[in-house]
């Protein structure tokens, strides 16, 4: 079976407009979640959580996939809610001291330390057979699994009834009562969770075997049609693909009624580095056999071009997360979250995302990086969410990655804190944000569902009603088709980061790839790496497994545990 | 004799790495060879250090602080021997719940050796016991206690030896081994001092104060860990040597030390009677830098340091909470004399520091640097005895009548260590082992769940035994 992935893989790449080579692309890419929780939450901050949280996926969002891609209005109202769903208040699973006491929905969500003990419980019980075998769980033992760790602080001799309702009566203000999720970095939905752990023998053969290779070949699908109009000035170029073709398939790409000399190409490999496999009249087009990741690069040489680009291949049938047991499902969410301390005399830098702001940090000659800030605040808690720590420090919620499986490429949102939160990338927030309370009216968005945009409006249909959003995204809108933006000021600080897109970078997980190659390596990851360059995903983008949380250390361990038992 | 040559050539190199990598501290009273014992001339005996610059990255305030009172005297500072006062019961019993012992419970940290085991004492069942073949039978000098041998190590290990918190990975010096897969990992770039992270997040090796985290060795099969350099998974740090790694409870800030005054210790490789000496001076001077590590919400910060008075003092060990200081302290003449206790009491306000140590308890027993269990109740220690001042006291601890008893002779010449359990809450003092002559329990330390492992060197072999003992639990 195809995944939609394979199949809806129309991506096109950008290009410059001269007949010269491309400028060399910088370097950098966003890469979420990559460092590992501080503190995470305690066996009796579990117990007062409870079990995590659902999150309640639009089921509908799968279905407008394509309108998501194609407009950047219907993108960020989706992310809106998505951000309102992950935001929504649950209460605890115990009385505290605030009466009617509640977190986030994603503070509920479970980080390294559920999932460890969680799958230590599941692994033991398959008993020596089971483990042998390396059994999937039941169902009903997954249910039995995680309902234990919910409940595991009350096993624990030093967790007697009475100091578990002592620890809950302490929290006594709203910060405290956040701060029970502890300094969480990375958290998970409980269907990533379940699906994770349900993964484990796809995990350990992956690590004992090696991630899948960049483009994964099968048996050959049906021949897909992708259809894109290109209009070229003079000298102007566009590069379109990857498209990925299986042993036996072929690609065929050809543009009709293009101008005389104007050149269509077609290149093996998706990399920088790519060479020429097929050079022809773009009339003509180009025909080439499989195996193998190509694009399609059209240009005009003489006045200028215009046409009908068809390009039809053969895609491999290829499972799309090959270190899992299949893609995540629709209710599939992660965080990452970027704590800063307020009681050591670090304020918080602000940054300027207007279109000015934008313009300035992605000029001809600047570096394209976020930098140390654009000024300073010191939000309280009305104004930022904050929380602090039975220790006594306390932190601010700068900035935060949502990710959502209700497409295939995720919706990846972030946020960030703004001392003008109704100014660009906060103008349109939806009154279910609004109504989330003080501190949630104080972040800004964006959102990216796919490696290039492929919204033809620059202004991404806010100009009459949000001039500032419509400005701002004016600043980062590179082409119809160029590589899609949404890059976090306090999260991809590195060099270049100003230029990512969440998406690229995620492709990579558990490929082998370690994030900081991702981002400091142009030739093969390119576009400050927001460009498709694999046909698969090890981990269908989740860079818990081998980076961060090393989830898959979890699971190597555990394993390793009871074979070093027998 | 009291200091092999080669002994003196390892000293003299870590004594000038520490100058290499900014860990030492430029306060400290300069190495005086005519007190220290240690020949000093580390021109020619200097080691390639291979981490590059950019690998060491030092703490925003790394200078010891200059308001810090030091104490004129001239004298040790008082105290009595066994004083033991009401912090520390009341320190152990917060640590009974709080501390890293109950917090790995709590994290279901999965011990080695423990599967299926209901109870820790329970665990290591399949792991053969010391006999003839290794180390001799009959070393435990606790009825019904047991020595386990994990495993025979090919070649002789320098300095210490450490271990994960759950007992898995055992650093000895450079040399680390996975006992769950009976594989080595060569640590490719370290030169000594491995230390593990008490909530198994990670560890470290010098030079450099690479901190590397543990999915580094759990995932898959490794056979080598790149310490330093491109493609390296670790991190330098300004962890400096000898350092002896906390980890905040409940997401504070912690401390971290590392050795500024200390002796290095690599004894057993030739006969070694005593406490191996003092790198420098432990005078009325010294002191002890603490580096505030802040929770800034992304990962711990060194945010600066402060220098905590230890006069005569030397060999400071934080506790897995980091926050007790164990040190060794030493007479006007520079003799040792035990240990001391310490309460940390460190703040800040802000990015200002507010340190200081204050003594809770003194234990004079002899002994070598410690390690703290994970509850923070006990230390374990190592005592080299055969020779000096203390040979008659030790000849009659091991039960022998005195120095002079003919059957301690070979201890008197061919020397011995042996491995020791000091309760701080009671003072009480077991020892562990009973080696024989020529026969060096070494570098003991605790896992999180109680048991202790500790290698032995064996005089005329090349070999090291890496053994487990429950002796802890019997003292519970």
């Amino acid at each position: 079976m195809i995944s939609s992935r394979v199949r809806s893989a129309f991506v096109l790449t950008a290009l410059a407009s001269a007949c010269g080579e491309a400028p060399p692309p910088s370097d950098g890419a966003s890469c979420e979640g990559i460092e590992s929780q501080v503190e995470p939450a305690s066996a009796e901050g579990r117990w007062l959580l409870g079990l995590a949280s659902r999150y309640p996926a639009d089921t509908n969002l799968p279905a407008r996939a394509d309108e998501l891609r194609r407009s950047q209005r219907a993108r960020r109202a989706a992310a809106w809610a998505a951000v309102a769903r992950t935001l929504a208040p649950v209460p605890l699973a115990h009385p505290t001291g605030v009466s009617g006491a509640t977190v986030p929905r994603f503070q509920t969500w479970y980080n390294r330390d559920d999932i460890a003990r969680t799958f230590q419980r599941l692994y033991e019980a398959l008993g020596p057979t089971g483990r042998a075998a390396r059994a999937r769980f039941t169902d009903a033992a997954l249910d039995e699994a995680f309902g234990w760790n919910a409940g595991f602080a009350t096993t624990l001799p030093e967790w007697p009834a009475s100091r578990l309702d002592a620890y809950a009566a302490s929290l006594d203000s709203a910060a405290s009562v956040a701060g029970v999720a502890g300094v969480l970095r990375v958290a998970a939905s409980p269907d990533t969770v379940r699906h994770l752990v349900q993964s484990y023998p796809d995990v350990l053969r992956c690590i004992a075997s090696g991630a899948p290779p960049t483009f994964v070949d099968g048996p050959a699908a049906s021949q897909q049609l992708a259809r894109e109009p290109v209009t070229l000035a003079h000298c102007g170029a566009r590069t379109l693909g990857p498209f990925f073709v299986a042993t036996g398939g072929t690609l065929t790409a050809r543009l009709a009624d293009a101008a005389e000399g104007t050149e269509l190409r077609v290149l093996d490999g998706v990399t920088a580095a790519a060479g020429t496999r097929c050079t022809a009249s773009a009339a003509a087009g180009c025909t080439v056999a499989g195996p193998g990741s190509f694009l399609v690069k059209v240009t005009a040489r003489g006045q200028g071009a215009r046409g009908m680009l068809d390009v039809r291949y053969t895609p491999p049938t290829a499972a799309v997360a090959g270190c899992l047991q299949g893609v995540f499902p629709v209710a599939a969410a992660t965080v990452a979250l970027e704590w800063r301390r307020t009681d050591l005399g670090m304020p918080l830098p602000t940054y300027d995302t207007s279109a000015a702001g934008l313009s300035r940090r992605l000029a001809p000659g600047a570096d394209a990086s976020w930098g140390t800030g654009d000024g300073t605040a010191e939000p309280d808690g009305r104004a930022a969410y904050t929380m602090r720590l039975p220790a006594g420090s306390s932190f601010r919620l700068a900035a935060m990655h949502i990710r959502t499986r209700e497409v295939d490429n995720w919706l990846n949102i972030t946020l960030w804190w703004s001392p003008t939160p109704d100014d660009d990338f906060g103008a349109d927030r939806p009154a279910a944000v609004r109504a989330l309370g003080g501190p949630w009216s104080s972040y800004k968005m964006c959102v990216a569902t796919e490696y290039t945009e492929l919204d033809p409006d620059p202004a991404g249909g806010f100009t009459r009603d949000a001039p500032t959003l419509a400005a701002a995204l004016r600043a980062v809108y590179e082409g119809h088709g160029a590589p899609s933006w949404c890059s976090n000021p306090y999260i991809d600080a590195g060099p270049g980061l100003v230029r990512s897109n969440c998406v690229g970078c995620h492709q990579h997980a558990m490929s082998g790839a370690r994030p900081l190659d991702v981002q400091s390596d142009p030739i093969n990851y390119p576009s400050n790496a927001r460009l498709q360059v694999r046909n698969n995903s090890p981990s269908d983008g989740f860079w818990g497994l081998d980076a961060g949380d090393h989830v898959a250390s979890v699971f190597a361990e555990t394993v390793q545990y009871w074979l070093s038992a027998q | 004799m009291r200091t092999a040559p080669a002994h003196r050539i390892g000293i003299a190199s870590v004594t000038l790495l520490a100058s290499f990598v900014g860990c030492s501290d430029p306060t400290s009273t300069p190495v005086t060879p005519a007190d220290s014992g240690v020949d000093v001339t580390p021109t020619t005996d200097t080691p390639k250090v291979d981490a590059p610059a950019t690998d060491t990255t030092p703490t925003a305030d790394t200078t010891p602080a200059t308001d810090t009172p030091v104490t004129p005297a001239d004298v040790p500072p008082v105290g009595e021997c066994g004083g033991i006062g009401p912090e520390v019961a009341a320190h152990v019993t917060a640590m009974s719940t709080m501390g890293w012992a109950a917090l790995n419970r709590s994290r279901s940290m999965m011990m080695h050796g423990c599967a299926g085991a209901s109870r820790p004492q329970d665990c290591l069942a399949m792991v053969p016991e010391v006999g003839a073949a290794d180390i001799g039978a009959n070393r435990s000098a606790i009825t019904g206690a047991h020595l386990r041998l994990l495993y025979t190590g090919a070649t002789r290990s320098g300095f210490w030896t450490r271990s994960s918190a759950d007992g898995r990975f055992v650093g000895r010096g450079i040399h680390l081994y996975d006992l769950a897969r009976s594989a080595g990992v060569t640590m490719t770039g370290a030169m000594y001092d491995p230390a593990f992270f008490p909530d198994n997040s990670g560890y470290t090796y010098q030079p450099g104060g690479r901190l590397c985290p543990m999915s580094t060795l759990t995932t898959g099969e490794p056979t080598a860990v790149q310490l330093m350099g491109a493609g390296s998974p670790c991190a330098g740090s300004s962890l400096g040597l000898y350092q002896h790694l906390g980890t905040s409870l409940d997401g504070a800030d912690y401390w971290a030390t590392s050795a500024g005054n200390a002796a290095w210790d690599d004894g057993g490789h030739s006969a070694t009677l005593t406490e191996t000496r003092r790198n420098e001076a432990w005078g009325a001077t010294a002191q002890t830098s603490l580096t505030l590590m802040a929770n800034s919400g992304s990962g711990f910060t060194a945010v600066g340091s402060r220098s905590v008075r230890t006069p005569f003092q030397g060999d400071a060990v934080i506790s897995p909470s980091s926050r007790m200081l164990i040190t060794r302290f030493v007479d006007a003449a520079g003799a040792y004399q035990g240990y001391i206790l310490n309460r940390l009491d460190a703040s800040h306000t802000g990015p200002a520091i507010m340190a200081s140590a204050t003594e809770i308890a003194r234990y004079c027993v002899q002994g070598a640097k410690p390690g703290f269990s994970y509850d923070e109740r006990y230390i374990t220690y190592h005592h080299y005895a055969g020779g000096g001042p203390d040979a008659d006291a030790d000849a009659r601890e091991l039960g022998f009548t005195g120095e002079d008893d003919p059957a301690f002779a070979e201890y008197t010449r061919r020397g011995v260590s042996n491995v020791y359990i000091l309760d701080l809450l009671t003072g009480a003092v077991r020892r562990v082992t009973n080696m024989g002559p020529g026969q060096y329990a070494l570098y003991p330390h605790y896992r999180s769940d109680g048991w202790i492992y500790f290698i032995v060197r064996t005089l005329g072999t090349g070999r090291e035994q890496v053994i487990a003992s429950d002796a802890g639990f019997m003292m519970r």
